[in-house]
């Protein structure tokens, strides 16, 4: 049984965070907080900044001011105690060629030290998803939507507090993107914080306590 | 046809422009400065390659020593012909399953779709792949020649020799040139025979592989048996012609053999010309335009891009569940690198340790510490591209390593140690062989090669991370060693050679495992603290 988090809880802080790239200013300075069972939902057009604040929030690419807690760690300097509570999933994700789907689990859940019943969960998470017919397919040979179900699968299957999710529904099918609202509500019971960047108008009304509009790099907090 | 031909002409100039980008020429610039600058790059090289080669040929000298009662020329030619063979059956094998007239992707959409002159097509494209495909053998023929030169004139070489090892060079050029080119021919034939209309000739591969394979083995028996020449008139394409013309009987049998040579040439590019004009276009393509993507991202430095493209290739639609781990966190590294070797695997993966175990097996044989130093910085460079192939191969993936919760200097030497043992063991296993083979005691470099190993393992991977950004690993663009990384390497050897120099004994043995070792842990915390700062570029 998971435990429930206490809905006043700071998963994660982040203060003052931007990113320029030489002159071009990508993300202007902002502070958020996600509290334990928020689901803030990311919004704004085609290249304003959404996957850059992301990818500055999981450490895949460093701001150039500002900084990032989870549960108290910072990013940078408790970098493994971070890595543990934080996961992020990409628009596009990327996989290893040699391994198949279900080696993806596998190998994931291994790595997060997932002890118990790993074979259960993985199954699960693929018969949700519906890849399990596909599990031992290389996901080079999947289409897109299916390789965005993995990417989730493989977030799913290991413990944490925060994900952040880039474009989620953008390949999903309206079966996928069910499934997908189902296990970010749940998520939100567990008292799970989660950052989800859309752009679709019907995601951004079915979901979401808390709003961070991006415009040209520059986030409003709704 | 005319929109082919500037396609063509486009492809190449940018193939050109890539090789002269390499010595920093720049095909743009008309400038006096930039004519001048090509003079001496022409001028430089060529004295260069020149040289190199006579060493080669010098080098070959030692080693064909070491194979009585065999002679010596006629070991270089078998040699020759070994190495013209292999090239031969493995293009032909290549042909039988991909096009060898190969189209891009643009190609596809733009060329082959449109009612272009196969045939006109087709020999437009011959050109490029032969001249690239004649280069190597250009470089052995003219080593070849030179060899000749170095066992057939007596005495110390001068200078005066120089006109002699050019005209023997060019001579040896122009007796492998028609064979080359007669096979190359020969390999686009059958390739383009393979695709014609609208069928695939299935049946081919079974059929002209191993009739290939026959022939160039009895080819190669003839060349080391002269005596079975008079069976087959193949004797006129092996190199035992070459030995009478440069040896014995003069020139006459030059044009004669010349002459037979350019006449199959003709009948051949008469033959694949015809078959072009049924050539299916948008098979070859099919076929090839993958190959191409590959061979494009690779020239242009997208390693990793390009060999996973090749192993998604390889790897076919899926696999049954490997064996799981019972070990969880860091160790999971093994069980995933284990499952990745096992499939990718194929037998020219094993041509990187062969080059480690040969490279290791001549050493041995090279009497004096020049030729030695030269074998070793081979090996070292070597060393170095094979050691990183694991960690080049997870930094391709950013998004999944960078989330895993395990620490990097972990995951660094969980990357490098699989490579490690194998270089180690693969480098002592050419030094124990050369001393079985030519029962000469094992070589004391044996003790140096752990430590030397495991020093530019970790050099080289500094060097790798130190070069690449966040912002390339989310595109899959991982960098490869460069110049300094192959320095520091070289300077590992250097530094080693200086330990052994004086501190002679064991007392130096153990300096220069003290001092790798020291490097290799050094570059491993320094990689570490440039993985931490990675994301920042």
């Amino acid at each position: 049984m998971e435990k429930i988090q206490n809905p006043s809880f700071t998963h994660l802080s982040a203060i003052n965070l931007s990113k320029k790239y030489g002159s071009f200013l990508a993300l202007a300075p902002i502070s958020f907080e996600l509290k334990a069972g928020d689901i803030t939902v990311l919004s704004g057009p085609n290249g304003s900044g959404k996957t850059t604040l992301l990818c500055c929030l999981s450490g895949l690419i460093r701001p150039t001011t500002g900084s990032v807690t989870v549960n108290g760690f910072d990013l940078y300097r408790d970098e493994i105690e971070v890595r543990r509570r934080m996961i992020f999933v990409p628009d596009v994700p990327r996989f290893y060629s040699e391994l198949t789907a279900w080696e993806h689990l596998y190998f994931i859940a291994k790595a997060n030290e997932v002890e118990q019943n790993i074979d259960r969960k993985a199954e699960d998470l693929l018969h949700k998803f519906g890849l399990w017919e596909a599990k031992d397919l290389f996901p080079h040979h999947y289409s897109r939507g299916m390789q965005l179900k993995l990417g989730l699968a493989m977030a799913f299957i290991r413990p944490f507090d925060v994900i952040l999710l880039d474009e989620p529904t953008s390949a999903l099918d309206a079966e996928g993107v069910d499934i997908l609202l189902d296990e970010l509500r749940f998520l939100q019971q567990q008292g799970k914080s989660v950052l989800i960047s859309s752009h679709d108008k019907n995601i951004i009304q079915r979901l979401g306590n808390q709003r961070l509009n991006i415009q040209k790099g520059v986030v409003e907090v709704g | 046809m005319n929109a082919a031909q500037w396609i063509r002409s486009r492809q190449e100039a940018n193939e050109l422009q890539y090789w002269f980008s390499i010595v920093g020429y720049e095909i743009h610039d008309h400038s006096w400065n930039n004519r001048l600058y090509l003079l001496y790059v022409l001028i430089f090289f060529s004295s260069w390659i020149l040289m190199t080669l006579i060493f080669f040929a010098n080098g070959a000298k030692v080693i064909f020593n070491y194979l009585p009662p065999l002679d010596p020329i006629q070991a270089t030619i078998f040699v020759v012909l070994l190495l013209m063979a292999m090239w031969f059956n493995y293009s032909l094998w290549k042909s039988l399953h991909s096009s060898p007239v190969r189209f891009s992707e643009e190609d596809a959409l733009l060329l082959c779709q449109t009612p272009v002159n196969h045939r006109d097509l087709v020999i437009r494209w011959f050109w490029m792949p032969w001249i690239k495909s004649f280069a190597p053998f250009l470089l052995i023929a003219l080593t070849m020649g030179f060899f000749i030169v170095e066992i057939s004139l007596p005495g110390r070489l001068t200078i005066s020799f120089l006109p002699t090892y050019i005209l023997t060079g060019l001579q040896t050029v122009l007796i492998i040139l028609p064979i080359h080119f007669g096979l190359f021919i020969l390999n686009w034939l059958i390739g383009i025979l393979r695709l014609q209309k609208d069928k695939e000739r299935y049946w081919m591969p079974r059929i002209v592989m191993p009739i290939s394979v026959i022939l160039s083995t009895l080819i190669l028996v003839l060349t080391i048996s002269p005596s079975l020449e008079t069976f087959l008139p193949l004797g006129q394409f092996t190199g035992i012609e070459v030995v009478s013309i440069l040896t014995v009987a003069g020139n006459k049998n030059l044009i004669l053999v010349w002459a037979i040579g350019w006449i199959f040439i003709v009948i051949l590019f008469t033959g694949m010309a015809k078959a072009a004009q049924t050539f299916n276009l948008s098979r070859a393509a099919q076929e090839s335009s993958v190959a191409e993507n590959i061979r494009t991202a690779r020239q242009y430095g997208l390693v990793s891009y390009a060999e996973n493209t090749q192993n998604q290739l390889w790897l076919g639609m899926g696999h049954k569940p490997a064996n799981q781990s019972v070990f969880p966190g860091a160790s999971i590294l093994v069980w995933k690198d284990i499952i990745q070797s096992r499939r990718i695997f194929r037998l020219s993966s094993l041509s990187n340790w062969f080059t480690i175990f040969l490279l290791m097996f001549s050493f041995a044989l090279l009497p004096e510490r020049y030729s030695r130093a030269f074998i070793l910085s081979i090996w070292v460079i070597q060393i170095s591209q094979i050691s990183v192939i694991r960690l080049q191969n997870d930094l391709s993936r950013w998004f999944i390593v960078r989330q895993l919760p395990i620490p990097f200097k972990k995951f660094l030497v969980y990357d490098l140690i699989k490579a490690c043992l194998f270089l180690i063991l693969s480098s002592l296993l050419g030094l124990w062989s050369s001393s079985i083979f030519f029962r000469i005691p094992m070589d004391g470099f044996a003790i140096y090669i752990p430590g030397i190993v495991m020093g530019n393992a970790g050099i080289t991977a500094y060097d790798v991370i130190r070069q690449a950004s966040s912002e390339g690993l989310i595109h899959e663009a991982v960098p490869g060693v460069s110049i300094l990384g192959v320095f520091l390497s070289l300077g590992l050897i250097l530094i080693s050679y200086l330990v052994d120099y004086l501190l002679p004994g064991l007392p130096g043995a153990l300096g220069i495992m003290i001092v790798s070792l020291g490097f290799g842990i050094a570059s491993l915390l320094l990689a570490s603290n440039a993985y931490r700062n990675l994301a920042q570029k």
